[in-house]
């Protein structure tokens, strides 16, 4: 992308949010939560207002309006990733979608197999990158203390490319690796579809947390080959509260809910319990519709505005702002995922000045940038860091964000070196 | 803009700050954390016939929370450990903007500095992470 078609795609993708130039501040905070596009606020809005009925409960036109708008919806959210509809739970989040398989799937499993071999599931192993959010790692650190498993860590080398060739990975008591497509501290982007393809051939199974790049890189399950996919619809122009668990048709019939109530059963007598096909039997309660209609229309934008023109943009962009921040003296950079020279996600250090500091001083300039950990304890010990700065991008950020960053983290690094 | 505690006596204790350095067998130890940065600190303390006689700190965290400890070793050095829960409740008055007078009489200068942190409400923690592994140190 060039700098002409990067300023039309920009001025093109910033009038979905209305609402954002009048509020004077450089949010670079998406891999966070990003924010919601007027059509989101709009779909969401009408819902309430047109058909606020329960889905799946009643015979009422209302209710059968919202039924019919909800499994709409995961039409859409599963089209986006070419799955079908009957692959997609909604959930709550990224985080409930992982636990789901946890519990719902790994844990189920493991205990068949002690049943059946009367053996303990000792000696078997899950993988997770050193990458990974704590999303996607105290969930199956959990699983190994309950189940007597052990918890291995895929490192990486000093370019931020995953060494997941290490034929240590790839033996026989391996059972899951899950890993994130792209880190929420490094960004970049994992090579999931060669790990999902020699995955699947051992018979290793396979879950991607994709919550940092359904924003801004196309989804194809066919094409990544994964077990399980996971992502949420507030770090993707969506709302709060919905995220999307994709389950491929093999591990659908080996996974249990994780959460038993109304809506997921066909019928309960003499306590015994035949459950709903899926995905209905794993969304116990009331289902989220004004979630779902929210995840539908930031989906549609994606999809209007082009997953890949925003890939080209992002990419473009956040190459603007690493040329700018490689030229502040003390400024350190740490390296993307995959080693690639563009990223969503840019993470980095101030020398001298501490990052709870560089982010309050940024905060104070009106550009809001994150300090910590960002729930990614594996990939800060790897740094042998507490805590990091980091960046990230959002359609409608600009060049005109990369002035004001600048200027704060120059006025942190006097106000320290005096 | 909201800058004034890093004009403020803040920074020369972060510059210079009081008690940091390592512990001995005496000190009683307690650790402290930030849950939103992940910054740690530990505080060590001696006592002596009810009185802090020393008072030390590592730390990897942020100017604020190495500033307010700092306040806190010179302002509780060779205190009476009973007035160490009034000091950690005038630490949070301050953080909430409010007047704080009579522990000792008014509060010291340094002290009073931790007021500007006080429109910042995430960097409450920062501030009393130091002065809560204290308490915990004194238990």
């Amino acid at each position: 992308m060039n700098n002409c078609s990067a300023e039309i795609f920009y001025d093109n993708a910033v009038r979905y949010f209305g609402y954002y130039p009048q509020h004077d501040y450089h949010y670079l905070d998406s891999a966070a939560t990003t924010h919601k596009p007027d059509t989101v606020i709009d779909a969401i809005s009408l819902g309430y207002r047109q058909f606020s009925a329960p889905v799946h409960r009643a015979s009422y036109p209302a209710s059968e309006r919202a039924s019919m708008e909800y499994e709409r919806c995961r039409e859409k959210v599963a089209e986006f990733i070419c799955a079908n509809s009957e692959s997609i739970v909604f959930t709550k989040s990224t985080t409930e979608s992982i636990n789901m398989v946890a519990q719902g799937w790994l844990a189920n499993q493991l205990i068949n197999q002690e049943q059946a071999s009367a053996q303990h599931t000792k000696g078997q192993c899950i993988w997770v990158s050193c990458m990974e959010h704590n999303a996607n790692y105290l969930p199956w650190l959990r699983i190994c203390e309950q189940h007597a498993l052990t918890l291995k860590v895929i490192p990486m080398d000093i370019q931020g490319n995953l060494l997941w060739e290490s034929p240590e990975i790839w033996q026989s008591n391996t059972v899951l690796i899950a890993l994130s497509h792209c880190s929420n501290v490094f960004g970049g982007e994992n090579p999931i579809a060669k790990v999902c393809a020699k995955a699947k051939a051992l018979g290793i199974a396979t879950l991607i947390d994709a919550a940092q790049s359904a924003s801004h890189i196309g989804l194809n399950v066919n094409d990544i080959g994964c077990d399980f996919l996971v992502f949420s619809a507030h770090k993707m122009y969506g709302p709060e509260g919905i995220g999307a668990l994709y389950i491929n048709k093999l591990r659908s019939v080996q996974m249990q809910p994780l959460l038993m109530g109304g809506g997921i059963v066909s019928c309960v007598v003499n306590h015994e319990v035949s459950l709903v096909p899926a995905p209905q039997c794993f969304e116990a309660g009331s289902p989220n519709l004004s979630g779902a209609l929210g995840f539908a229309a930031a989906v549609q934008l994606l999809n209007h505005l082009g997953v890949n023109n925003i890939r080209q943009y992002i990419a473009w962009l956040s190459r603007q702002f690493i040329e700018q921040l490689t030229q502040i003296e003390g400024v350190k950079l740490l390296p993307r995922a995959g080693g690639l020279s563009h990223s969503s996600v840019i993470s980095f250090i101030v020398e001298g000045v501490h990052p709870h500091d560089v982010a309050h001083i940024c905060g104070q300039h009106a550009v809001a940038i994150r300090a910590g950990h960002h729930c990614a304890h594996l990939a800060l010990q790897q740094l042998e860091q507490t805590a990091v700065n980091r960046i990230s991008l959002g359609v409608y950020n600009s060049t005109n964000d990369i002035a004001p960053l600048v200027a704060a983290i120059c006025e942190a690094k006097e106000i320290f070196s005096k | 803009m909201d800058l004034n505690y890093y004009k403020s006596q803040l920074i020369n204790h972060y510059k210079n700050p009081k008690g940091q350095g390592s512990f001995s067998e005496c000190h009683r130890i307690a650790r402290g954390v930030n849950p939103l940065c992940g910054d740690e600190i530990k505080v060590g303390v001696m006592i002596e016939d009810s009185r802090i006689i020393d008072i030390k700190f590592s730390a990897r965290a942020c100017s604020i929370c190495i500033a307010s400890s700092s306040i806190m070793v010179e302002t509780l050095q060779n205190q009476n450990v009973s007035v160490v829960p009034s000091y950690l409740q005038a630490v949070n008055q301050l953080l909430k903007g409010e007047q704080v007078e009579g522990i000792t009489g008014a509060v010291s200068e340094p002290l009073g500095a931790i007021s500007t942190v006080s429109p910042n409400l995430s960097r409450h923690k920062c501030v009393c992470i130091g002065w809560e592994a204290l308490s915990e140190a004194l238990k």
